[in-house]
């Protein structure tokens, strides 16, 4: 440590080495050699983490399920939570709990036809970043740009994949993108994420492209299809509107909305393997908590003729 | 190898809690804590630059591959690297005060943390904006204050356990070759040469190295540093060691210049006007100000003054130095010349009968050092007490030495320059109180005179020990400093403690054989 010189040099050598990797993958983002060392340290890493969650998963579930809980802002929800988390403590009810997560995933992809892969968080981004990481891989069949839900709605899209594990980032991330449809008339728009999940009030922000769509708080989106059903299936619930912020001038319609999904309290999701077979439309769709307020049906048919071309349509606005 | 294994476990562990629980958690505002970042500030800290740049790459490139991971990569490796590095520079607070250090470890991590969001502000998707930032940022910077002084206690704690030398002479560039201590102006050199032959010492970075003005104290303060840390004994096993350790500092010297090293004399009182008067609270150990081991005269260099033919054989000085010989205090020259009373009670006259001009350094003889009053320790090196062929020509007589002493604490500042303190927690306790009359304590722990014994007799000043006499006797092992005066700097750290012969499990017979 005493030679100071040496020490000097081996930080500029740091420092290079460093500036380097970052312009490289800066550059090209897909820098084979980059994907390999990322893919052979991902494999690495993911396993050591994969390993590690069965020791530190249920405390970061159930410090996650009672933080997010208190975040939710309602006094009554609260109150209840606190009674059902307390019963909670132990391991069992754990389980139970998640046991509970996997049967309202199981129900939300068989009502909208998917097939999923069921997958539990074993890690979370650092930093800036709204991603995680699943315990399911490529040998589980999953693939990059498929989507993620969990009983509630959507997760995210896969973004990459090793052997057993994939990354996921998720809808709040500032740099995520989902096509999605207003629920009574199917307008086509899009929701951006917010930059934080980790207060479980991470806000999403719709943008609808007709600049006549009358927007109200408590309108419910669904994901819209993408081109081949990738990376997001259609009619995965994605959030209500809480909030309109409509700015004078502005090419589109622009609204806050509250994901379906508790970010801050994930921890079993799947992974949507195989497309419906038809587009659920807005079945997957919780009820309306004031009412149930079916759509229309001839408004529901035109929607649907929309939802067919739904991506053209997004296009030729 | 151990450390290196260490630091490894520990950030491989940092990294797997990070990712996996703590990015997990929904913690109020938004953020979470960085506990990578912040054990590359501990490791910084505690294993100077080299140590820390080196893990801050790794750990950041690590972080940067580890799965969720969907940034650059380098970002974090470029962030971490210079966090490690600044704190590796910063190395020194840790040897100076608890809140300096922690005051450091503090500020590097808030850096750090701002540096990353200034690069995912620029280098990221342009989607994460100022406001996402100013969302996340406070709560983070918030969880990082609050948990880097716990780290850094960890962190120090397990270098102390490792025997890590905090000595941030290691750490100086200006020591190095060609540095700004170094000598190379001719007034530089002509200087040097000037203290070298008023001192003894070599002069090397005495001449123009604010570093070296602060060495002695920096070391002194490193003992501080594991005294604020081990705190007041709590068990028998935590005392005995204490008491074994634990150097007691006479409130008074009964001259200008004498410097008592070891248990408190009985019945030896603070002597009028010897001992300036101070309120309360800590003392500082300045120049002048009277403490034992401080410097007599502000701006004197250090100087042990042995008489002519002192031969301290290297086995007393090994013995003594691993022993906790951590008095380094600049004993004064000049006329008079210094008494050094090394040793146990019972010493009294030794140490203050000498006549002027006399000098006199009295070593108790053989047999066992009892653990006397304050609790100077013996010398578990040396526990007969008795080092063979140690001696000190002090006159007609060459008495027997038994050097191991205990510590000899409080070391004096080097002078001149400010009057930092042993500050860091040295938990000087209520008997250091002016006029009290009892012995002031110091705490130190094992390790630290450990890690102190090498570098201290490194220092210039332990050179002069052997007055003018031939200095080829002086061997220091662990030392910078070669027989004949050479200064080394390439000698590999730990080596001191590797040295001990006796293992402390084995050395406690001998030192209880005192009270048995």
């Amino acid at each position: 440590m005493r030679d100071t010189r040496r020490t000097r040099l081996l930080l500029s050598i740091a420092l290079i080495a460093a500036l380097t990797l970052i312009a490289l993958d800066y550059q090209h983002g897909s820098s084979p050699v980059l994907r390999t060392v990322k893919n052979a340290a991902g494999s690495v890493f993911g396993a050591v983490e994969s390993a590690a969650s069965f020791v530190t998963g249920p405390v970061t579930r159930f410090v996650g399920g009672g933080l997010a809980g208190s975040s939710g802002g309602q006094v009554a929800v609260l109150k209840r939570e606190l009674a059902r988390m307390r019963a909670e403590l132990s391991a069992a009810e754990l389980s139970k709990a998640d046991y509970g997560q996997l049967h309202r995933l199981l129900a939300l992809a068989g009502t909208g036809g998917y097939r999923v892969v069921a997958a539990s968080v074993i890690a979370f981004g650092q930093g800036y970043q709204q991603t995680v990481t699943l315990d399911a891989g490529s040998s589980d069949g999953v693939r990059p740009q498929e989507t993620v839900l969990d009983g509630d709605g959507l997760v995210g899209q896969v973004t990459s994949v090793t052997a057993g594990t994939c990354t996921v980032l998720l809808a709040t991330d500032p740099s995520s993108v989902v096509g999605v449809r207003l629920a009574p008339n199917g307008q086509v728009g899009w929701v951006t994420g917010g930059g934080s999940s980790r207060t479980g009030l991470g806000e999403l922000k719709l943008q609808i492209l007709d600049p006549g769509t009358v927007l109200k708080p408590g309108d419910q989106l669904v994901s819209a299809a993408s081109v081949r059903d990738r990376p997001f299936v259609p009619g995965v619930p994605v959030g209500t509107v809480v909030s309109v912020t409509n700015k004078a001038g502005a090419l589109t319609v622009q609204a806050l909305v509250r994901p379906y999904v508790n970010f801050a309290s994930l921890s079993i999701v799947g992974i949507v393997i195989a497309p419906p077979r038809h587009n659920p439309r807005f079945s997957v769709l919780p009820p309306k908590p004031p009412k149930p307020a079916p759509p229309p049906v001839a408004k529901s048919a035109k929607s649907t003729k929309s939802a067919k071309s739904g991506h053209t349509t997004a296009a030729g606005h | 190898m151990k450390r290196l294994l260490i630091v490894a476990v520990a950030l491989a562990a940092a990294l797997l809690v990070q990712l996996t629980i703590v990015n997990g958690l929904a913690l109020p505002g938004g953020g979470a804590p960085d506990l990578v970042l912040l054990c590359v500030v501990a490791i910084g800290l505690t294993g100077g630059p080299q140590a820390g740049l080196i893990a801050g790459f790794c750990a950041g490139l690590a972080l940067d591959l580890a799965p969720p991971a969907n940034q650059l990569i380098g970002q974090y490796a470029l962030v971490f690297c210079l966090v490690g590095y600044a704190c590796g520079r910063l190395r020194f607070t840790l040897t100076r005060s608890a809140v300096l250090a922690m005051a450091s470890a503090a500020g590097v991590a808030v850096a750090g943390e701002v540096l990353v969001a200034c690069l995912v502000l620029v280098l990221d998707t342009p989607q994460v904006t100022l406001a996402t930032v100013a969302q996340v940022l406070p709560s983070t910077v918030v969880y990082d204050l609050v948990l880097s002084p716990v780290f850094l206690f960890a962190g120090v704690r397990i270098a102390v356990g490792l025997g890590v030398n905090f000595n941030p002479l290691d750490d100086s560039p200006a020591l190095e070759i060609g540095g700004s201590a170094q000598p190379t102006g001719l007034a530089d050199l002509v200087r040097a040469r000037r203290l070298r032959r008023a001192t003894g010492t070599d002069g090397v970075g005495v001449a123009s190295g604010a570093w070296l003005t602060g060495d002695s104290a920096a070391d002194v303060a490193a003992m501080g540093t594991v005294g604020w840390l081990s705190g007041p004994p709590t068990s028998r096993r935590a005392r005995r060691e204490q008491s074994r350790l634990t150097a007691a500092l006479t409130g008074a010297a009964p001259r200008k210049g004498s410097f008592w090293v070891g248990s408190k004399p009985a019945g030896l009182r603070p002597t009028e006007g010897s001992a300036p008067a101070q309120q309360s609270g800590l003392r500082k150990l300045r120049p002048e100000s009277g403490v034992a081991g401080t410097a007599a005269r502000a701006g004197m260099p250090a100087r042990l003054s042995g008489t002519d033919g002192a031969d301290l054989r290297g086995a007393a000085f090994e013995g003594s130095g691993s022993g906790g010989l951590a008095g380094r205090g600049w004993v004064s020259g000049g006329a008079n010349m210094p008494k050094i009373a090394f040793g146990t009670g019972g010493l009294t006259g030794a140490g203050r009968a000498a006549g002027k001009g006399v000098p006199k350094i009295a070593f108790k003889k053989k047999g066992p050092i009892r653990p006397a009053g304050g609790g100077a320790g013996t010398s578990h090196l040396n526990p007969s007490g008795e080092i063979s062929g140690g001696r000190v020509g002090g006159g007609t007589k060459t008495p027997k030495i038994a050097f191991g002493t205990g510590g000899l604490p409080g070391s004096g500042r080097s002078g001149g320059r400010g009057t930092p303190k042993i500050a860091f927690g040295s938990g000087l306790g209520p008997g250091l109180r002016a006029g009290t009359g009892r012995p002031a304590r110091l705490r130190f722990r094992s390790a630290s005179t450990r890690s102190a014994s090498g570098t201290w007799l490194a220092g210039s000043r332990t050179r002069s020990l052997g007055g003018t006499g031939p200095r080829d006797h002086v061997r220091v092992p662990g030392s910078n400093y070669r027989a004949g005066g050479s200064y080394r700097p390439k000698t590999p750290r730990g080596r001191s403690w590797r040295r001990r012969r006796v293992p402390r499990w084995l050395s406690w017979p001998w030192q209880k054989g005192g009270t048995r």
